[in-house]
């Protein structure tokens, strides 16, 4: 019989369910993106509201694309943390349920490690310096002795979120989302406005520039702002992201997040590598941006390890590094 | 000019070359064409005077740093000290496996002093990680044994912590920057060599008797810390 993973990701505004099979083939991947009115982002409450609403749907939907039924899953993996509480409770609760009306094992995964794990089966990169840039995460990382180690991140806020809150100060649209729409008004920007420039070590902070330019919002062009902010924000990751490779040897980046789908700032990395003869893993929907299958795909990963989990420990958490994980299927 | 490129960092391009007649290294800021021209002169630029300042100003308090030879403002290109037999403390750390713990200690204690003496001048280095710090035996040898010092050779010859890179460096006399230098540097261990990871609390130990008003940097380390575990609040 072929192993068959579901995994259930609701830890911020997107839910998904993925099928994976035991080679790491996804055979269904759906998901659904709760978007928030302009001037503002997504809140806890209603986050939740619409995952619980769609969860079902998705599940049914991503069997039959799989072509299969619930008795054919052999594991359920589902999204531990870390997110908003809200949402995330809406993927536990159902895949408890699951797991155990059918008597199907369950496990938690831990939503960084997601990405990474999935960026790595999807491009094959071998041992890439991962930049991590979401909303809620931005982190340089790189794989040391069992873990992902954090080398860089943010001291203050992500740098997604900065760009989500930029987009509510100036009233942008979130559909289908705030950094998409700020990438295309940057593209007709023209003029630099010098903003603040924070790197300490592999570390980045961008609560700074988010006050500064929400002080001169009124005195420049959109297409202006959105320009300088990508310009700066994205140089100060492109560069703690090289001074990382730098410090572990590696040549090969790897961007995971939904803020990887910007193609301005791939296009740095690129420019960045070019200079080292270094080659970028970059974009791709089933690693980017949340989905289903990459949980199912790791929590797989780990179950095949020997991971366990009883259902009195299948919580959600917040807080979750993406260190916290031994990582026992890498040796 | 004879240059031999020996390292490419984020930050440019690191050479050895001969100035005056000198061995010596040459630290270039490439311009990097990823960031918007305006962006990159001002970091070059600024980068370069607060190196060479920071260099200057702390190796007159007793930190081993390389001695500074020439600004070239144009290249933006700094001319220093060429630190030979050298290893990073990161290679020394990789390539010997067990290290005895004596020799930790004296490195500790070495790492925390020179770092407390910068902060005493109110100046911040900003990326304290164990590349950025050369061993660099201190016995007078033959040339023709200091030209194959292998990394064992350094287990069994008394060293001095060098400190480079000081592109990151920058003025300031609060105990948060200080605290976040500090920080930065007890993760670049962490990270990096996972196992060393107790040579930190020997660090703050020797920052701690050299550090002027050490209890309100260690204060605000305690929050930085915290912080750090805190951000991770979503997915």
């Amino acid at each position: 019989m072929v192993f068959l993973a579901l995994g259930i990701e609701g830890s911020a505004n997107k839910i998904g369910v993925g099928i994976v099979n035991g080679d790491g083939e996804i055979l269904a991947n759906p998901r659904r993106t709760h978007i928030a009115p302009p001037g503002s982002g997504f809140l806890p409450k209603e986050t939740a509201d619409h995952h619980r609403a769609h969860i079902l749907d998705l599940i049914s939907e991503a069997l039959s694309q799989a072509q299969v039924t619930l008795s054919n899953i052999s594991l359920i993996c589902y999204t531990k943390g870390p997110g908003m509480a809200l949402p995330l409770s809406v993927g536990a609760l159902v895949a408890r349920t699951l797991s155990q009306l059918y008597n199907i094992p369950i496990i938690g995964v831990n939503h960084c490690v997601g990405h990474i794990e999935m960026g790595r089966l999807v491009t094959k990169a071998e041992n890439p310096t991962i930049l991590y840039v979401s909303g809620g995460n931005s982190q340089v990382i790189a794989y040391n002795e069992s873990r992902y180690r954090i080398f860089g991140e943010t001291l203050d806020i992500a740098v997604g979120n900065c760009l989500d809150r930029f987009a509510r100060i100036i009233n942008i649209s979130n559909d289908p989302a705030p950094g998409y729409n700020i990438e295309q008004l940057a593209k007709q920007g023209k003029n630099l406005i010098e903003l603040p420039y924070v790197v300490k070590g592999m570390d980045v902070s961008f609560s700074g520039m988010l006050t500064f330019i929400e002080s001169i919002a009124k005195n420049h062009s959109q297409e202006d702002l959105c320009f300088s902010l990508q310009e700066t924000a994205f140089a100060m990751l492109v560069e703690t992201a090289e001074r990382a490779m730098a410090h572990c040897n590696s040549n090969e980046v790897l961007i995971v997040g939904g803020v990887g789908c910007n193609l301005r700032l791939q296009e740095m990395v690129k420019d960045m590598l070019k200079d080292r003869n270094g080659k970028l893993h970059a974009m791709d929907d089933r690693y980017c941006i949340d989905n289903g299958a990459m949980i199912a795909y790791t929590g797989m990963l780990q179950y095949q390890h020997g991971d366990r989990m009883e259902l009195i420990d299948c919580t959600f958490t917040q807080r979750f590094r993406t260190d916290e994980v031994l990582v026992t299927w890498r040796s | 000019m004879d240059l031999t490129l020996i390292s490419q960092g984020a930050e440019g391009k690191i050479y050895t070359c001969t100035f005056l007649g000198k061995k010596s290294i040459k630290k270039e800021r490439i311009s990097r064409s990823y960031r918007q021209k305006s962006l990159d002169t001002k970091l070059r630029e600024r980068r370069l005077i607060q190196e060479s300042r920071n260099l200057v100003k702390i190796r007159k308090e007793g930190v081993p740093v390389p001695g500074l030879y020439f600004v070239d403002t144009i290249t933006c290109s700094l001319y220093m000290e060429f630190i030979t037999p050298s290893i990073s403390l990161k290679n020394f750390f990789i390539q010997n496996p067990s290290i005895p713990q004596s020799l930790l200690s004296d490195f500790a204690n070495q790492i925390g002093k020179s770092v407390a003496l910068m902060h005493n001048v109110q100046c911040i280095h900003g990326d304290l990680t164990t590349s950025n710090m050369l061993l660099k035996p201190q016995v007078s040898l033959a040339t023709e044994i200091l030209n194959d010092f292998s990394p064992a050779d350094y287990l069994v010859n008394p060293c001095m912590v060098y400190f480079i890179d000081f592109g990151l460096s920058y003025g300031s006399s609060t105990p948060e920057d200080m605290a976040v230098d500090l920080h930065v540097l007890e993760k670049a261990i962490s990270s990096a060599h996972p196992q060393l990871e107790k040579i930190f609390i020997e660090i703050l130990a020797a920052y701690k008797i050299h550090k002027r008003k050490a209890d309100s940097v260690l204060t605000k380390l305690e929050q930085v810390r915290m912080r750090g575990r805190k951000r991770l609040a979503f997915g």
